[in-house]
């Protein structure tokens, strides 16, 4: 008898989610201008249930879970001719956008890991709320009824829509502590913002980030100097990695950083 | 003064008093376990809506939120997995405890994704809600809407041209090639994804060793269709105008997708045209090595080039089980299905010849009624390992096949053909890696099979029978080894196949023709043969170079002298993969083979009441080439598809066929003359998604032209069939109340013969189908169909079918429905041809109106 009724409960609740099993995927449209300037648009995953989040690219944590198995290493070695052209480039996967932050709400962390070059440093912090104010703005965002909130941000104000249809604190990169999900959040200089464009149930756990053991440990702060370091020294960087010959002017130039532009966060200087 | 200092202070304290600050605080509960409430959301919400301050439950269900204190103020509980609650604070005493109810949170179904197609590495994912239109119901409806996927009308699925090699559910392979019954079966609904895998190689033995050009398709089924049993079902009457009387359409299916266990039962029965045996069809079937094929072909009057659900006359039904059990090592499946089909079709011809003397008025009225059953089983045991493969695969299939069909008029006659046919087979295959690099493969195939085939034929000047028997076996044993080394892989295949068969036929009755209408034969042979094979991988280049040598000793007891022959097929495929989007593939083989065997036979056989086959009184061999090549190319961001590729093949007989008529009768046999045919075929595909309106587009081409030859009255006939087709189908969502279905397709043939040439014909066919929302509730939808058929040269006949059907969603589980087709009672398809000497009346029949009324339940 037990099977008729399970079934009965499955016909009245179609779309529902269940916190305990489930947890929810919302993706976002990364849109930012690089330190350098150039615009780029990448899709962006959040994954969270009641009491964990995970924050990431799926072409970099596709990757990254490639590379936990000699197979899968295999495979995605196959998919990278030895030489290409730059036309081919976008074809290919590749780890373009390495930032992953999970927010853990029953430990209360928050951990940031990235990659500068071939280094990889993660960080956790106490996950701080932060001090959200509501604005009087509306928006309607893949038909949920929204409601604005701002707040400054480590260096940068966020404006940003939450619905409380779906209650859960969460957001995209660090932004959460609202009472619904935060479908968009833009920065008031017009570099930064996330935009969802789904929202979906996600039928497993939240998953783990692949290759931990490869990050190695560091601050917030530290983190966000050694980035600007590596920024600003990429192309000697790129030149002692490699056996690549001195940078001609022109790359050069394409390297340099805009004085105006920052990165997410802007209060490590 | 005084007075002036009052009211500042009156209105300095109302002041105070509207910006006071509350605390609004309390514990959260769960009302069932009286349990405290981590992480529930709280928002208090001025009277005109805005939110005020909100907080979350603490660790110990507690909350506090600091508001100004406002009349109309409310404050709203919300948590997932519970129902959300809204409480006015007016009339509220402080703490305020909540105590939650445990209820569903719902997402909005309008989760519109950017991406309706995503890429990842070598497997391509379709959204399945951003393809869907509300006409549709089963997943195979939305399959056909998906850029870059095909599927035909026999139900088989290409992608990018090439068909698919497996089909999976949630990554299991329950149906094998059946897997109609899964496309026509699993409601859209339950499927999240639809997965390409690309150059998907399904023997995980044999992966990054041996190169798949095919692709494979996995459904995605979503979280709440797993692991339950999902059962719908549709029950449909109602009446015909033609054939006169009660019409039904019945289904039940049912599925379930667990993680050691997966079963799919459905029973289908309907008398309203639409043909269920396609619904079974194995699509990955190899040919039978028995190598047996009907002599005696009784079909029924053919019918119009019309939409096959107009003009078939029915009663079908279709029961499959099956069932996929995972086991420690390896998984079992099972898979049964039983089929009945009873099918009638009548048709009356008039020729009237202009003759000297007057008229003469030949009639000819046929009708027909076909009953075939079909049993088949299928019993699988598979490890699908890294170091091993293991496949047993048993088979039994049994077919009965009764045809009746009347001829009346100027040759009256009866004919009644029973055509069972009995099949059992064993195919057993090991694969075993050893360090990485070396495979070993042993095969055992084993088949058996009757054919025993019976025409009885009444004709006013007596009876005519032919009754022919014919058994085979077939055996093949074989061993493989191969090994990998840098991107090579060499293989050697050697095994042994052994053939026994034996046929007799006999027919008596006839008068007119020679008194040789007996057969008595045995075709055996017995084959050693070795298969070397080289497979080479370069940057993104697979080259793959197979030569094939066989040894053949053919015995016929004493028929025919036994011989011996040595076979070489050596084939040549390269596949090239610049990046991810395109795919290049070029493929050559040539070869020479024995003929068909069971074309031996001196005797005549009668395959209709008026056909006459002998066949060859000698053993031949033929020889063959072919040339292909194919591209394809995707842009999935884009989500562009787009395909194309050309077959060039020669054919060299060194027997032709030649016909002759003999009075009424018509013979068919073999001369010794050589005959050369070749076939050209080449076609096209483009496909694209129209996001703005949540649709698709597709414009597909086709050309083909095949030359044969043929002895026909004694002189030589060389025909040139040539033909070419061109299609277009857009369907998609413009408004929220609309969506649509359009395609159209027009095609072209001509047939000439010993360089005189026919005037081409030409067909066009439209389709639109539109469905209106005007309601969340109601869906109407009007289907047109619209057919100009070229008779003769500049004779056309067009013809209008209209179809309209009225559903109600009273829930998402139940539906009814009303449906009216063919409402403007298209009963026949008339038609009347004239040349110089003659004129030619045809007359089919169409499935005329039909009213059915329709519910439809979903667990």
């Amino acid at each position: 008898m037990k099977l008729p009724s399970v079934l009965f409960a499955a016909l009245l609740i179609p779309l529902s989610v269940t916190a305990q099993t489930g947890a929810l995927k919302i993706s976002y449209n990364y849109h930012f201008f690089t330190v350098r300037g150039s615009e780029v648009e990448r899709p962006m995953i959040l994954i969270t249930d009641m009491e964990k989040s995970k924050f990431y690219n799926p072409t970099t944590d596709w990757i990254d879970s490639l590379n936990t198995t000699p197979e899968g290493r295999a495979k995605y070695r196959a998919m990278r001719p030895r030489s290409y052209t730059g036309k081919e480039l976008g074809s290919i996967p590749t780890r373009w956008e390495k930032m992953y932050v999970t927010k853990n709400r029953t430990d209360s962390l928050i951990t940031e890991y990235d990659t500068l070059g071939d280094e990889r440093l993660y960080y956790s912090d106490k996950l701080q709320p932060i001090e959200w104010n509501m604005t009087d703005s509306t928006k309607t965002i893949l038909g949920y009824e929204c409601a604005g909130a701002e707040a400054y941000y480590h260096g940068r104000h966020w404006h940003v829509f939450f619905t409380p249809e779906v209650p859960l604190p969460e957001g995209p990169w660090k932004l959460c502590g609202l009472p619904g999900i935060i479908l968009e959040a833009k920065d008031s200089t017009g570099q930064y913002s996330f935009t969802a464009d789904g929202l979906e149930e996600y039928p497993t756990a939240v998953p783990p980030i692949y290759e931990q053991e490869l990050y190695e440990r560091t601050t917030r702060k530290e983190l966000l100097k050694d980035k600007r370091f590596f920024n600003e020294n990429l192309g000697a960087i790129v030149t002692s990695m490699t056996d690549a010959k001195e940078l001609h002017q022109s790359q050069l130039k394409s390297l340099q950083l805009k004085t105006d532009l920052d990165f997410l966060e802007t209060d490590y200087r | 003064m005084t007075i002036r200092i009052l009211l500042i202070n009156i209105l300095l304290c109302i002041a105070i008093a509207t910006t006071a600050q509350t605390n609004v605080s309390g514990l959260i509960t769960d009302r069932e376990t009286n349990e405290p409430i981590i992480g529930a959301s709280l928002i208090i919400k001025s009277a005109d809506g805005k939110i005020k301050g909100f907080a979350t439950s603490k660790a110990d269900g507690r909350y506090t939120i600091k508001v100004p204190s406002m009349p109309g103020s409310r404050l709203e509980v919300n948590m997932m997995s519970y129902v959300k609650q809204s409480i006015p604070l007016d009339s509220v005493t402080l703490p305020l405890d909540i105590q939650m109810v445990p209820g569903a949170t719902k997402l909005k179904e309008v989760t519109v994704k950017a991406d309706r197609i995503r890429e990842q590495g070598d497997t391509v994912t379709y959204n399945v809600g951003s393809f869907a239109q509300n006409q549709d119901r089963s997943i195979g409806d939305v399959l056909k809407r998906m850029p870059g996927i095909d599927v035909e009308k026999s139900g088989k699925i290409k992608y990018q041209g090439e068909d698919i090699n497996k089909f999976y559910i949630e990554g299991s392979d329950l149906l094998g090639g059946r897997y109609g019954i899964a496309t026509n079966g699993i409601n859209h609904e339950d499927v999240g994804a639809v997965e390409v895998m690309e150059n998907l190689q399904p023997m995980q033995v044999l992966s990054g060793i041996s190169f798949s050009d095919k692709a494979a398709i996995n459904l995605k089924l979503k979280n709440k269709a797993k692991a339950t049993w999902s059962v719908h079902g549709d029950a449909a009457a109602g009446y015909s105008w033609q054939p006169e009387g009660a019409i039904w359409n019945g289904e039940l299916f049912v599925m379930t997708v667990m993680p050691s266990f997966q079963h799919i039962t459905t029973l289908k029965s309907n008398n309203t045209g639409d043909d269920l045996s396609t619904h079974a069809t194995d699509f990955f079937a190899s040919r039978r090595e028995t190598g047996l094929s009907r002599y005696v072909s009784v079909s029924l009057p053919g019918v119009p080039s019309l939409n096959r659900k107009r003009t078939l006359f029915n009663r079908s039904i279709l029961a499959s089980t099956n069932s996929l059990w995972k086991l420690r090592n390896g998984e079992f499946k099972s898979q049964i299905d039983y089929s009945f089909n009873r099918i009638t079709a009548r048709a009356a011809n008039i020729t009237t010849y202009f003759l000297n003397d007057g008229n003469r008025i030949v009639t000819e009225n046929r009708d027909g009624r076909d009953r075939s059953h079909s049993l088949a089983g299928k019993f699988i045991y598979e490890v699908n390992q890294k170091t091993t493969y293991i496949n047993n695969t048993l088979r039994t299939d049994i077919d009965w096949d009764d045809v009746r069909l009347r001829v009346s008029g100027s040759l009256p006659n009866e004919q009644s053909a029973s055509l069972p046919d009995y099949y059992v087979s064993n195919k057993f295959k090991m694969i075993k890696r050893f360090n990485g690099k070396h495979l070993v493969t042993f095969r055992s195939d084993n088949e058996w099979e009757s054919l025993p085939q019976t025409l009885n034929v009444s004709m006013s000047t007596g009876d005519m029978h032919q009754h022919i028997g014919d058994h085979a076996f077939y055996t093949h044993e074989s061993a493989a080894y191969a090994f990998s080394l840098k991107g090579i892989t060499v293989s050697l295949e050697g095994g042994i196949k052994g053939y026994l068969r034996s046929m007799n036929s006999e027919c008596t009755g006839i008068t007119d023709l020679p008194d040789d209408l007996e057969s008595v034969i045995n075709t055996n042979y017995l084959t050693v043969y070795a298969t070397p094979k080289l497979e080479y991988w370069v940057r993104r280049v697979n080259l793959t170079i197979t030569a094939p040598v066989s040894y053949a000793h053919y015995t016929f007891d004493k028929a025919l002298a036994n011989r011996s022959e040595v076979y070489f097929s050596p084939s040549i495929a390269m596949n090239w993969k610049p990046n991810n989007r395109i795919q290049i593939g070029l493929h050559g083989s040539t070869g020479r083979s024995p003929m068909r065997l069971n074309m031996i036979h001196t005797g005549y056989i009668m395959t209709d009441y008026r056909s006459f086959h002998q066949g060859t009184g000698d053993f031949y061999n033929t020889t063959s080439q072919s040339v292909s090549g194919n591209i394809a190319y995707k842009h999935t961001r884009r989500g562009v598809f787009a395909n194309a590729m050309v077959v060039q093949s020669w054919s060299h007989l060194p027997y032709t066929m030649s016909q002759q008529l003999l009075g009424d009768i018509i013979t068919y046999t073999y001369t010794d003359a050589k005959s050369n045919g070749s076939t050209t075929m080449a076609s096209g595909n483009i496909g694209k998604t129209l996001d703005f309106m949540r649709g698709s587009a597709n414009i597909n081409g086709g050309y083909n032209r095949s030359r044969s030859h043929l002895i026909s009255e004694n002189s030589d006939v060389a025909s040139v069939g040539t033909s070419w087709r061109i299609g277009a189908k857009i369907s998609g969502s413009p408004l929220r109340w609309l969506s649509f279905d359009y395609s159209i397709n027009h095609g072209s043939s001509r047939m000439s013969m010993n360089g005189m040439k026919n005037a081409w014909l030409h067909s066009l066919e439209q389709n639109l189908l539109l469905n209106l929302m005007p309601h969340n509730k109601w869906e109407w939808r009007i289907e047109g169909e619209h057919y100009r058929n070229e008779l003769t040269a500049g004779k056309f006949k067009n013809v209008f079918i209209l179809d309209t059907k009225l559903v109600y969603k009273l829930s998402k589980r139940i539906e009814l429905s009303a449906s009216l087709t063919n409402l403007l009672n298209h009963r026949s398809y008339n038609y009347t041809t004239y040349s110089q000497t003659y004129s030619f009346e045809s007359q089919r029949w169409l499935r005329g109106r039909e009213l059915l009324l329709s519910i439809y339940l979903r667990k």
